[in-house]
């Protein structure tokens, strides 16, 4: 929930910056055409009240688009691969507590030999999901895939 | 229009020519500031530079805070200790290491090697005593982790340092070199974040492609430990007698691969005809992670102890010396291993196949070492 939260607040500063943004051009914009109406104080304090409308707008909308990415590296699930050696069959599920490298996990379902944790890296997002083995995050607990070429 | 007017009464406009009294206002407003930055503009910056660093270390203490709920809650969780393991953490990440004197260098390496195993002791001894639950592996993972907080808490403490130092001495060239430094030392905190993260939960890490390639090669031949916390298998390579080495995992280790090598250099009689070496190494910023290269050398970091004796060993007995690194970043180093690192297993080891075949013959001896932290993976 707490994620949810900090989303909301995340939308609402986001919102509120792009308001302000807006309305400093629509300043600037009055006080120019008031400027050529002949009201010279209007077009002074016009421009610089935009410009430090514009000035923190930008700010905060570049903090948060730097947190946003820092939100999405963290989001970034651990995976290991279950493979089986002898007939090639291969299992992507999320990493768990005690799982390492070459951890023999049991027997494996398609031909009987021996399967183990052949490796675990971090999921990578750029990667474009035209592979067999499509990786689901909305649900963690169903995200197995498997791929078996015998 | 607009633009050139805006320009113009922007440079002109309050100069003269207008009579209003914002025009006048403004005009000596721009003259006030621009005697102001004339005569206190150093100590402007001087504030301006104080106020970044002091967000810097707000955010350095709650990372370090963080580490160590982490480090306290993963040992609770593991160790189950019957005391409360907070004050006996609290002394190990103020512990210390005064590194001998280094007037007379020669001889220094093996003083420097013995009080590196003294800390190392220590170091698993306490945290044996506050996780007596804890297996060897998670000892060993539980370790890496006190080793986070203590490395989080000093970048914590010298940069209070110098920032309080500054502020009390108003030095401008103190403050500027602590803003220098500042957002590499960041880089760095956040990274050592990441790091903490893999170490609780025993995840593989960007330096530990290494041991991950060498554990390849181990798959299914006898393996024995030849020395502190490092595992030696041989096997057929190419052709080529192989004996293959690396920290002994899945626990979080880099062992001791220099006194490895010796062993096996003293055992074999010195007739090895090359020594490969596998590492992580820092890519430069704009290069490809998990891209590879080959050199010579020894590819190992760490404080140099291990470098020297295999380098002592190696030009003793003349044996060459290779190297073949992965490219990754500070961050990618130590935080949970990306997919391109992953993927440049084979790569590598396709690489050191055809160094291999072309530097020596066909029923030589050859050393293969993964060199790197074994988190997570076995053998
Ligand atoms: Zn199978």
């Amino acid at each position: 929930m707490d994620r949810e939260r900090g989303r909301t607040y995340f939308y609402i500063v986001a919102l509120f910056s792009m308001g302000i943004l807006i309305y400093s051009f629509y300043i600037l914009y009055n006080s120019l055409t008031s400027y050529q109406e002949g009201q010279t104080e209007n077009l002074y304090i016009g421009i610089v009240v935009a410009i430090i409308g514009i000035g923190l707008a930008f700010s905060s909308l570049t903090t948060l688009r730097k947190r946003a990415i820092m939100l999405k590296e963290m989001e970034k699930k651990v995976l290991a691969v279950e493979f089986c050696d002898k007939c090639s069959f291969k299992k992507v599920r999320l990493f768990e507590k005690g799982d390492y490298v070459n951890k023999k996990i049991g027997k494996c379902t398609q031909c009987n030999s021996e399967l183990s944790i052949n490796a675990i890296y971090l999921e990578d997002k750029k990667e474009p999901d035209k592979s067999p083995q499509r990786v689901s995050t909305s649900q963690p607990s169903s995200l197995t895939i498997t791929v078996c070429s015998a | 229009m607009s633009l050139n007017t805006v320009l113009q009464l922007g440079l002109l406009g309050g100069l003269g020519g207008e009579d209003s009294s914002i025009g006048t206002v403004i005009s000596t407003l721009m003259y006030f500031s621009f005697i102001l930055f004339i005569f206190f503009g150093q100590k402007i910056q001087l504030w301006t530079m104080l106020w970044n660093a002091s967000g810097s270390i707000k955010k350095l203490e709650y990372m370090k805070t963080e580490t160590k709920n982490l480090t306290l809650k993963t040992i609770r969780e593991i160790g189950k200790p019957k005391e409360d393991p907070a004050s006996r953490l609290n002394s190990l990440m103020e512990h210390f290491l005064i590194s001998p004197v280094d007037l007379d260098p020669a001889g220094i390496v093996p003083k420097l090697d013995h009080l590196l195993d003294v800390r190392d002791d220590k170091f698993k001894s306490d945290v044996e005593r506050i996780a007596p639950e804890a297996d060897d592996v998670q000892v060993n993972n539980l370790e890496n982790l006190v080793e986070v907080s203590l490395a989080l808490n000093t970048i914590f403490r010298i940069v209070r340092h110098f920032y309080l130092l500054g502020k009390k001495t108003s030095s401008f060239y103190l403050i500027l070199q602590l803003q220098m430094i500042l957002p590499l030392v960041m880089q760095q905190a956040e990274a050592l974040i990441g790091a903490s993260k893999a170490f609780a939960k025993g995840q593989p890490i960007g330096d530990g492609v290494g041991p991950l390639i060498v554990s390849k090669l181990m798959i299914g031949k006898r393996k024995r430990k030849i020395e502190k916390d490092v595992i030696v298998a041989k096997t057929k390579f190419e052709g080529r007698n192989a004996i293959v080495l690396k920290a002994e995992g899945p626990g979080g280790n880099v062992g001791k691969p220099g006194n490895a090598v010796r062993k096996i250099i003293t055992e074999n009689k010195g007739k090895i005809s090359m020594v490969v070496m596998i590492d992580a190494a820092l890519k430069f910023e704009g290069e490809k992670t998990g891209e590879i290269s080959e050199g010579i050398g020894a590819a190992i970091g760490g404080i140099g102890t291990e470098k020297f004796k295999i380098e002592e060993e190696t030009s003793k007995f003349k044996i060459p010396l290779y190297a073949i690194i992965i490219k990754e970043s500070i961050q990618e180093a130590i935080t949970p291993m990306k997919k391109e690192i992953n993927d440049a297993v084979d790569k590598a080891t396709d690489k050191v196949r055809s160094l291999v075949k072309e530097n020596s013959k066909k029923g030589d001896t050859i050393i293969i070492a993964g060199i790197g932290n074994s988190i997570g993976i076995g053998q």
